[in-house]
């Protein structure tokens, strides 16, 4: 943002309050655009990796090539859908839910290092501020849960609450280990640190289980399969958004596409080196395309992990409820912590991976 | 920098009119139709039986409690790790965070032991006293 402003500056000579709504708009822009697209290609994804892990085709007939324009018809066709508020529901929380739901994933893309410098703002505590504005989206399912009035609804918000925030603290631990070793909260100094001392994740011993509790915990916290829960078709009819049709259901599906992104990106960021890769020097490049190469690095890695969340979703059965909440607080925060520990005292001495050797 | 989070409020506010704007969009195009049937809460095709907004299950409030109680320890622990790498005394760092993070773990060991981790409790004593 601060790179459009000074660039208005000098170009067109424009300061203060109109060089700083025209940053808005670029970014603003840009970001929607992008959520909106990526969405679309997403859900195009998800379905076409879904038909050929079940050896079919999937969608083939929209936009002749391999149905590429299915999810714009989908979205076309949901802007024609009756708008259905039920009689007994609680308008006012009914109608605030999806808002509520999809700004707190939304606010989430500012902080995002999308290449060096391709940032909206480098927050200071960028990584906790987007677990932290990540949370806002399990108000807005109670609100839609408790507010539709229907029994499904209600059970699958509270469920969905009860899973999303046991695996908030997983998710916290297992993401404190990359900070502590960095020793920073900015995304950007993430990928400053990799680019000089080699991925995270090969950091030492305990990072991959730090980034393996972070992974399944942001699958549970995306609401995933094999978390899949709070939506269980079989059980639940679709959970907390059973009532909700038309353009409102689809915000509750944007989100859920756009927080896979958010935690993909987070791994492949923290973990697996962002935009840098270890073999290519890219940040010594001319700039625009220096830019251009680290997006295209770190977009093949987030689309990596959002495969293998699809994957896992078309591979492993749904667990059952007592095994999720087992799962969080029995393994993966003590896995998490045990990380966390051994991280602080392997820095502590200056080890990697055997104690006392190197 | 604290300026950074007017950025922060704009976006909440685009956000939501993002939300707003296909909405009323679609309000051009799509059909209103309405009528009693329709308007129900959704129960398999049946009329809804009695009030949705009931109790549940006492469970999610213990669930609730576990994660405040963790929650706050937690966002105790992100300075210390902020601090640990650039840490002047170190090995005091990794001591006050040693016992720091016991306190908690036994925190977690007790409620595994009271058995507030487990979804579906066992009472061991009552089958004692059928036995």
């Amino acid at each position: 943002m601060e790179t459009i402003i000074s660039f208005v500056g000098e170009q067109f000579g424009l300061e203060g309050v109109l060089a700083l709504s025209i940053a808005y708009a670029v970014c603003i822009g840009s970001l929607l655009g992008f959520i909106t697209v990526y969405a679309m290609f997403a859900i195009w994804m998800e379905r076409k990796v879904a038909a050929h892990i079940q050896v079919r085709y999937g969608p083939m007939e929209t936009g002749a090539w391999h149905g590429w324009a299915q999810s714009v018809a989908d979205a076309v066709k949901l802007l024609f859908k009756e708008d259905l508020i039920p009689r007994s529901a609680n308008k006012v929380m009914f109608l605030a839910a999806p808002a509520v739901v999809f700004c707190g994933v939304f606010a989430g893309f500012i902080a995002i290092p999308f290449a060096a410098g391709v940032q909206i703002v480098d927050l200071d505590l960028g990584v906790f501020f987007i677990i932290g504005i990540a949370a806002i989206e399990v108000i807005g399912v109670i609100m839609a849960g408790w507010a539709s009035n229907s029994k499904y609804s209600l059970f699958g918000a509270v469920r969905e609450a009860a899973q999303v925030v046991s695996y908030e603290i997983p998710t916290a631990v297992a993401l404190l280990v990359p900070i502590l070793v960095v020793g920073s909260f900015r995304l950007g100094d993430f990928n400053a640190f990799q680019e000089e001392h080699g991925w995270l994740i090969f950091h030492n011993v305990w990072m991959p289980i730090a980034a393996l509790c972070y992974f399944i915990s942001s699958l549970a916290g995306c609401k995933r399969a094999p978390f899949d829960l709070p939506e269980a078709e079989s059980e639940l009819v679709s959970g907390f958004h059973t009532e909700y049709s038309g353009m409102r259901f689809s915000f509750f599906f944007l989100e859920e596409y756009a927080s896979m992104f958010v935690a993909a990106l987070l791994v492949s960021t923290l973990f697996f080196g962002g935009w840098t890769l270890p073999f290519l020097d890219v940040t010594s490049w001319p700039y625009g395309l220096a830019q251009g190469v680290g997006m295209a690095v770190l977009l093949v890695k987030t689309f990596f992990f959002i495969f293998v969340q699809m994957w896992l979703r078309w591979t492993l059965p749904r667990m059952r409820v007592d095994q999720v909440m087992g799962l969080g607080y029995k393994y993966l925060v003590p896995w998490g912590f045990a990380a966390l520990v051994g991280t602080a005292v392997f820095e502590y001495y200056g080890w990697r991976f055997v104690p006392g050797v190197f | 920098m604290l300026l950074d989070f007017h950025v922060v409020l704009v976006f909440l506010i685009t956000g939501t009119l993002m939300v707003c704007t296909p909405l009323l969009l679609g309000a051009l195009f799509r059909p209103k139709n309405r009528y009693p049937e329709k308007d129900m809460a959704y129960e398999c095709g049946m009329d809804p039986e009695g009030e949705a907004q009931v109790r549940f299950d006492m469970r999610f409030y213990t669930t609730a409690l576990i994660f405040i109680v963790f929650e706050a320890e937690i966002v105790l622990m992100f300075p210390w790790a902020r601090v640990y790498a650039s840490h002047p005394l170190k090995g005091l760092a990794l001591v006050a965070g040693l016992i720091f993070g016991t306190i908690v773990f036994f925190g977690l060991v007790f409620d595994w032991a009271k058995g507030d981790l487990t979804w579906v409790k066992t009472f061991h004593h009552k089958r004692r006293v059928q036995g």
